[in-house]
């Protein structure tokens, strides 16, 4: 079972890590918009590629990649606290699920 | 792209992240047919943002969830997860293997059942009250198959696992509906990374949809999440019958008529 704390701290990790990454992209990307320099093709690679408006174009795929990455985050400091306080099947349930993660997306990204 | 398309696409976002946490579905089936159907984005467009708007309503909706409810069963989530992310993985090789029409009509005919399981359970007015919290070990262990398929047949025909895990995490695992919609919204961030990983590969994701998209998902799904603590069981059950049989229609009708497939 998980505790309140764990609880607590799972959800504050799932809560600011995307808050971040959305209001960081939602800025630069009114302010992109403001002043006129979003890309027509705005893919994440062409917000890190060098050139007019490089900060804004670099947060707006930042704060993207900050989302996605978030739950992976949570996934390990639970992970990391299984192994701390001894309780093995979890740590090994968590790590099963990272490494499970980790080969779809090698998957994906070799299929794409 | 103007001012006003971004506020289109934000307020799209709003109703689906709303939706999304409300029935533990991730967003998407309300965000892609919006941004497809409403905003004319192309298909592999929507998908990719569709993806986006999946992790914000997880993360939007289990933030709220866990810091301030205890619907969210963790430790069955990680354990269902391994299985079902397991057989969306084994789904998605096998994909082509299999005939994508059958398969439609095959998944739109367990979704009408899923609603009629859903539907029988409304009879009985107290049963989110005497289910087990969290779920008997013994039931944990012999539901991981159901999970597996679930997984392979989503993977198969590439949709989002909500419509059948939360009908599995309620009606087998016997989680009340609240702590299954909650449960599932947990699981589905980490469902929708690689595929996004694969639509970013393809350079498929365009951040001007997919940042306001997913501003206006996860302010949803922080109020979706907060009605799901507030509104009737009853209620919620009765929408996602709804939801699946649209769901159940259309993948029908893709497969009876061949598209998608």
């Amino acid at each position: 079972m998980m505790s309140g704390r764990e609880n607590d701290v799972l959800g504050r990790i799932f809560q600011w890590g995307s808050a971040a990454g959305i209001g960081v992209a939602f800025a630069s990307l009114l302010s992109l918009l403001i002043r006129g320099g979003l890309p027509a093709d705005f893919s994440l690679a062409a917000a890190f590629a060098p050139g007019a408006h490089f900060a804004e174009r670099f947060l707006c795929g930042a704060g993207i990649l900050l989302l996605a990455a978030t739950p992976l985050i949570g996934l390990g400091w639970l992970g990391l606290r299984a192994v701390r306080d001894g309780r093995h099947r979890r740590a090994r349930l968590a790590a099963a699920l990272f490494a499970l993660c980790l080969t779809a997306a090698l998957i994906a990204s070799r299929g794409a | 792209m103007n001012g006003a398309f971004v506020l289109y696409v934000f307020a799209g976002g709003l109703g689906s992240g709303l939706l999304g946490a409300l029935m533990g579905l991730g967003g998407a089936i309300v965000a892609i047919p919006y941004l497809n159907l409403l905003l004319a984005v192309p298909m592999h467009a929507a998908a990719a943002c569709g993806l986006v708007s999946t992790l914000a309503t997880s993360c939007g909706a289990s933030g709220r969830n866990l810091c301030q409810s205890d619907l969210v069963e963790v430790d069955a989530a990680l354990l269902i997860q391994l299985f079902t992310a397991a057989g969306s993985l084994a789904g998605g090789l096998l994909a082509g293997a299999i005939h994508g029409p059958t398969l439609q009509i095959l998944f739109a005919v367990m979704l009408l059942y899923g609603s009629v399981e859903v539907g029988r359970s409304l009879r009985r007015r107290d049963i989110d009250d005497v289910l087990a919290r969290p779920p008997e070990a013994a039931r944990l262990q012999t539901s991981l198959a159901f999970f597996f398929g679930a997984g392979v047949v989503c993977g198969l025909l590439g949709v989002g696992g909500g419509l059948m895990v939360v009908p599995l995490l309620h009606l087998f695992l016997r989680l009340p509906f609240k702590a299954a919609a909650a449960t599932s919204n947990f699981m589905m961030g980490l469902t929708a990374i690689p595929a996004l990983i694969a639509y970013i590969g393809r350079g498929d994701l365009d951040l001007a949809l997919a940042i306001p998209l997913a501003a206006g998902v996860w302010l949803g799904a922080r109020l979706g999440a907060f009605l799901l603590q507030q509104l009737r069981s009853r209620l919620l059950k009765i929408m996602f019958i709804g939801l699946l049989v649209l769901s159940a229609a259309q993948m029908a009708l893709q497969g009876l008529t061949g598209v998608g497939g």
